[in-house]
């Protein structure tokens, strides 16, 4: 059972320990005092540098996919906020999870190995294959987290990953929560990380999807000065052109499908979950309210003798005060789960 | 230059004289797949063509019934039949237990970057100064040119390296798909990885999210993709789950020499 919350006084930071796990991006401009102040005890980070941005700029998510306004830009920034983890005992996991070319590898090599030295590092998140069999003949030591761009949909995912030294897993955005809770349950020694009240609105599978973004934060002088927006936007856009009489879409109506939210009253008990927090500061999404958010539903999940239908009904009000949406369980993501524990009872 | 025709679950009545081989399934949706058609399939095509077997990207609800599809295509015995997999999960399953099948690696885990929009700023051909105008003052945007090196890196996939050639010669694996860029293409392939090339719709995207993607919401699929596909502006079309984009110009002799093209996959109109 999950504890009560704790707060604890270390200097002037107060801080929690939350019993999940949760996983936010860290961004240059966000403050670690606050994330660990909230009880954060792991982040995720980019890294690029001088080298790369001449020959491969980060805002094409050639490096990363965290692009330009996530990433810590060269070593010595990127060792300021390494210590400062350490200094917290917050850890770090460094994401390279995009695709290289054979030209990129010897920098994306000599990358790894520069930010694998340091203690709060504790691993990588990639998901390119050539990457994977590369850091597997090297014998590399820390962890290797498969990133959702590896497209993992089924347990043979998982299995193919672990073979290639993957310790976790994130599962991706577009699996019911019933599927979710069957991987979770094949593979209790691995960890997987599931996203969560996704911020950035996305509708296509991460891993298949090949839209341009050019995520720069110089609004004066651009690669991309037709300020051109992702494919699903502009789908989105062109789709509203088409049916302006009959249907208005927008991510409100496409975000009930992923929240996530009430999945948890069925993965609380499991050991293997992170909470993944895909905030980025391009795109304006706060790390911190979100995880004010999930602190809040962890308190709501804490509450002794709570019942499925009290807890649906706090996530219901939950999403519509925080993202100003109204729950539509016909396309909700964890209606499979419902049906199934509806039977068995 | 081999050609190979996607009849997904049909059944071509035309003569297949002009066609090498023919492509049972799907890439985008693994509800799409009609099973209990797809071995009357194999058994009408079989001795006619090769045969190939289309798969999109799997969930678990699928390998059981794609295991009896697999059980007839083995039974057929053929070293022309092969399996495209388009998921990491899917190659493990066909690997472990059906270790005899000739695997393809499909061209959504080649991992092309394929936005054509991409094409106007990698060749520098933007306005070099944009002004926004908006009633407290306008805003002047200045372009910033990109380097030759991250055009070179638009122009290729994903298999690159020594190390997967060896992976991939060593499961078996010895072709790999791609779509029809609308920039160059470079490829560093060894001789013995062959590549089949899609024609003339790029697969830019798929998601599981299609109710949203075209309103029709419902609670089970209602196989929105077997419609006539919508034509948005910017020439993308939307089929079912799946973003395409068109492009009709096959590239040049050369460029299929030097990325081991020895393959055309005729796709239907959508």
């Amino acid at each position: 059972m999950w504890s009560r919350y704790n707060i604890k006084i270390y200097g002037i930071i107060l801080t929690m320990n939350n019993k999940l796990r949760i996983l936010p991006g860290l961004s240059p401009t966000d403050s670690i005092e606050a994330f660990y102040s909230k009880g954060i005890k792991e982040v995720y980070v980019g890294f690029y540098d001088d080298i790369s941005e001449k020959q491969w700029p980060v805002a094409f998510n050639t490096i990363n996919r965290r692009g330009e306004g996530g990433s810590f830009f060269g070593l010595k920034d990127f060792s300021l906020i390494a210590d400062k983890a350490k200094k917290y005992g917050i850890s770090i996991y460094v994401v390279f999870n995009v695709n290289y070319t054979k030209q990129q590898v010897y920098w994306i090599l000599k990358s790894i190995k520069q930010v694998s030295k340091f203690s709060s590092v504790k691993g990588l998140i990639v998901n390119d294959i050539n990457l994977l069999l590369m850091l597997q003949k090297q014998k590399y030591k820390k962890e290797i987290i498969i990133s959702t761009l590896g497209t993992n949909l089924n347990t043979y995912a998982v299995s193919f990953y672990k073979n290639l030294g993957a310790s976790r897993v994130v599962l991706d955005r577009q699996l019911t929560s019933l599927e979710i809770l069957n991987v979770l349950e094949k593979f209790p020694k691995i960890q997987f990380e599931i996203f969560f009240l996704m911020a950035d609105g996305c509708f296509f599978i991460d891993g298949y999807c090949t839209s341009l973004h050019v995520q720069e934060t110089d609004q004066n002088k651009r690669y991309d000065t037709t300020v051109q927006s992702t494919l699903c936007m502009d789908i989105l856009s062109s789709l509203n052109n088409k049916n302006s009489k009959d249907i208005k879409f927008s991510y409100k109506k496409m975000l009930p499908y992923k929240c996530n939210i009430c999945t948890l009253y069925y993965l609380k008990s499991l050991k293997n979950i992170t909470i993944k927090i895909p905030n980025r500061t391009i795109t304006n999404s706060d790390g911190i309210s979100i995880i004010d958010v999930v602190l809040k539903i962890e308190k709501e999940l804490n509450k002794k003798n709570i019942t499925l239908k009290q807890f649906q009904s706090f996530c219901k009000n939950l999403l519509l005060e925080n993202k100003d949406i109204k729950c539509n369980p016909k396309i909700c993501l964890c209606r499979d789960l419902y049906a199934k524990s509806k039977n068995s009872k | 230059m081999q050609k190979a025709k996607i009849v997904n679950n049909k059944i071509l009545n035309k003569q297949l004289s002009d066609i090498d081989r023919i492509y049972i399934g799907n890439d985008y949706c693994e509800n799409n797949l009609d099973y209990s058609k797809i071995n009357q399939l194999i058994d009408f095509y079989n001795n006619k063509v090769k045969i190939s077997l289309l798969l999109p990207f799997l969930t678990d609800k699928s390998f059981d019934k794609v295991s009896n599809i697999l059980k007839n295509l083995e039974n057929i015995n053929s070293k022309y039949s092969e399996i495209i997999f388009n998921d990491w999960g899917t190659f493990y399953y066909l690997r472990t237990y059906y270790p005899k099948l000739n695997l393809v690696m499909g061209r959504l885990l080649t991992k092309q970057k394929k936005d054509p929009r991409a094409d106007i700023i990698l060749k520098n051909k933007q306005d070099k100064v944009k002004v926004i105008k908006s009633n407290d003052c306008n805003k002047i945007i200045y372009t910033k040119k990109v380097p030759g090196t991250l055009v070179d890196i638009f122009a290729r996939h994903s298999v690159e390296s020594d190390e997967i050639f060896d992976f991939l010669l060593k499961n078996n694996v010895s072709r790999i798909e791609i779509d029809n860029l609308v920039w160059n293409m470079v490829s560093l392939l060894p001789k013995d990885i062959k590549v089949s090339l899609y024609f003339p719709y790029i697969l830019l995207t798929v998601t599981r999210y299609c109710g949203g993607m075209n309103g029709k919401y419902s609670k089970v699929c209602n196989f929105d993709c077997r419609n006539k596909a919508t034509l948005l502006e910017d020439g993308f079309y939307i089929n079912g789950n799946a973003v395409y984009y068109k492009n009709d110009i096959l590239p040049s002799n050369k460029v299929f020499k030097s990325n081991n093209i020895d393959r055309i996959v005729y796709q239907n109109n959508i």
